[in-house]
């Protein structure tokens, strides 16, 4: 069941890929002549911000009690590198930190805590919609991590297919710098874990040629 | 750019509008003459004087001709549960009730399911006084055509309306010793059943399903507890959501005990009360401990099948407990064994493991053909042969009709029980 799903998320970000492409190829071809090639400029841009997650996904185990005590709204960071070529498209890599989901229960005297949290290593592609707002879409692993501590500390991990998808607004403050407004969905599929966030992010236009 | 919108838009409907399969157990709670009815009251004799071949006369097009009918019983304290399963060749469907009596009538309170799909309904079964008083005493003779199991089945939770009856026709086939073992402690969670694999809940429910015995896996938590779990990490397809991830071998019993429950909301159960469940509660015979145990904690498991074989003999219950040797890594830790000799197992590799293992059971998996020559050196040496897993009906129809073996293995057990039954 996982699998069927893994792929046809899989085969939509290589057609969302392959489309962009053609559509951003199609683009870069109108605004050349026939006859003369044009090389535009070229740069790398940095993104790195924080904000706050807030996990819409069900949890629960029945007769555990714990349904009671989730706590959903944690903060979250999102560093990102993106190269923006001449044209449309851009790709880069993004990884960050997000705290899921959280909640304490208690048994007898003793009371646990859970916390499971995700470090995402995506591929992220991006396209301008307009002058200042942009799309984003990623896709890659979340590596997950269960943080519990009820008689005894134990730090589990697993990893699991995820996507994001965001929109983010630049205003730009210098030629090198700008400040990001950014609102992003954020799944893993795998486990079923997931949420949106509001972050504001730092741009900067480390490299250009 | 058009494009680039339409086509994600497509596809992510392709994502988002994923079937969701289910098949809850229709509420049959509300049959006011069942309520009303007192306890069943049935003797052993009259039990298995009812089961039997029964041809259908109305459902045939549900259920398919015939059917195969016997009884199961749980106990829990004193009280002892009573259900009457109606095993079907068509789409591996069957019928399960518990039993009562009214006014000398038996009545049959249940749900039926079809497990090659999600269809599932009420039943509401009848046999009457008058025949039900043909099945008292040891051996009766009981005709062709003198008990007939009538009553309604419905749809979901709909009243019955639909017509059901059969009638007996001749007993159970049972001219071979064989036994019909259940995977995952009865059946998979995936199949949709109402209670979840490797629970105490599916042990206990897995008679109805017309097991005799079970296979059941075993790891280890990190404070070495031996629980039933099939998968290496704590995951959604076995368990709710807890917000505990990983191996589960991370965690010790007493965390996967407070935070963690299987889908159905059971608890991971420990080795010993899955144990103490087949042994006390059920009328389970054969327990094979799939071991995923690979280290020298394997100790820990012999320890706790040494104890229960024990315990078993003092309360009079024949239960055969195995050590299941899937491969040579576990082999090799079996081997390790101080007393391995002694130890019960089931060998799932060749015949000269059979031999080094000093295996009773010798368990090939089934896609290597009947190999009735290996199963006829095995029986030789007074050894049984068990195939596993078989699921396909067409192929148990065939593997019982061809094949020499002495239990098969299977998550869909009625459907083994109805073509080992069925039998002439």
């Amino acid at each position: 069941m996982y699998s069927n799903k893994k792929w046809t998320l899989i085969l939509f970000f290589l057609a969302s890929f392959f489309v962009t492409i053609k559509l951003a190829a199609q683009d870069a071809k109108d605004t050349i002549s026939d006859n003369v090639k044009v090389k535009g400029k070229y740069s790398f841009v940095v993104y790195a911000g924080g904000g706050l997650f807030q996990y819409m996904s069900s949890v629960g185990s029945s007769g555990t009690g714990i349904n009671t005590s989730i706590v959903r709204l944690h903060p979250t960071g999102t560093f990102r590198v993106m190269w923006f070529p001449d044209h449309r498209l851009r790709v880069g890599i993004e990884t960050g930190y997000n705290d899921f989901y959280s909640y304490k229960l208690k048994s007898g005297n003793t009371t646990g805590k859970v916390l499971l949290t995700g470090i995402p290593l995506l591929v992220v592609w991006s396209m301008a919609i307009t002058k200042r707002i942009n799309v984003y879409a990623g896709i890659g692993s979340y590596l997950l991590t269960t943080h519990l501590n009820y008689n005894g500390k134990v730090e589990s991990k697993t990893s699991g297919l995820g996507l994001n998808g965001s929109v983010n607004y630049v205003q730009p403050i210098s030629s090198k710098f700008g400040i990001s407004a950014e609102l992003k969905w954020t799944e893993v599929t795998q486990t079923r874990d997931y949420g949106l966030s509001a972050q504001l992010m730092l741009a900067w236009k480390f490299l250009e040629w | 750019m058009k494009l680039f919108i339409i086509i994600p838009l497509i596809l992510l409907l392709a994502v988002g509008c994923k079937k969701d399969y289910t098949a809850p157990v229709p509420n049959y709670d509300n049959w006011q003459e069942f309520t009303s009815a007192g306890p069943l009251l049935f003797s052993a004799a009259s039990r298995r004087n009812m089961e039997g071949i029964y041809n259908l006369t109305d459902g045939v097009d549900v259920f398919g001709p015939n059917t195969a009918v016997k009884w199961s019983y749980v106990t829990a304290g004193t009280d002892t549960t009573y259900h009457l399963s109606l095993f079907f060749g068509k789409d591996i469907a069957y019928i399960i009730c518990e039993g009562k009596k009214l006014n000398g009538d038996l009545l049959l309170n249940g749900y039926w399911r079809k497990m090659a799909d999600t269809e599932t309904g009420i039943a509401r079964l009848t046999v009457s006084a008058a025949q039900v008083a043909l099945l008292t005493g040891n051996n009766p003779v009981i005709d062709s055509g003198a008990i007939t199991i009538n009553g309604f089945i419905g749809k979901d939770d709909g009243i019955p309306a639909r017509k059901f009856s059969c009638t007996y026709n001749r007993k159970l086939y049972n001219k071979t010793p064989f036994k019909i073992i259940a995977h995952r402690s009865g059946g998979r969670t995936s199949d949709l059943l109402p209670v979840s694999e490797n629970s105490v809940a599916m042990i206990l429910k897995t008679s109805e399903f017309g097991s005799m015995g079970i296979e059941v896996d075993v790891r280890l938590t990190r404070d070495g507890t031996p629980i039933l779990y099939h998968d290496n990490t704590v995951n959604l397809r076995e368990t709710q959501k807890s917000g505990l991830i990983g191996p589960i071998e991370n965690y010790t019993y007493n965390q996967l005990s407070t935070f963690v429950r299987l889908i159905h909301g059971e608890k991971i159960p420990t080795l010993r009360e899955a144990l103490d469940a087949v042994v006390y509660q059920t009328a389970l015979s054969f327990v094979w401990l799939d071991t995923k145990v690979t280290d020298a904690s394997l100790v820990t498991v012999r320890s706790i099948q040494k104890e229960y074989l024990q315990k078993a003999a003092a309360a009079g219950r024949n239960v055969t407990i195995v050590i299941g040797i899937p491969d040579d890594k576990a082999k090799k830790e079996f081997l390790s064994l101080p007393d391995y000799a002694n130890a019960p197992n089931l060998c799932e590799l060749g015949l000269e493991d059979v031999e080094t293992t000093k295996a009773e059971i010798w368990a090939p998996r089934f896609t290597l053909g009947t190999q009735n020559d290996d199963v006829a050196k095995i029986h030789a040496e007074g050894k049984q042969v068990f195939v596993w897993t078989l699921d396909v009906p067409e192929f148990i129809e065939q593997y019982i009709r061809d094949g020499h073996f002495d239990a098969i293995l299977s998550n869909y057990p009625s459907s083994v029980a109805y073509y080992y039954y069925v039998q002439q």
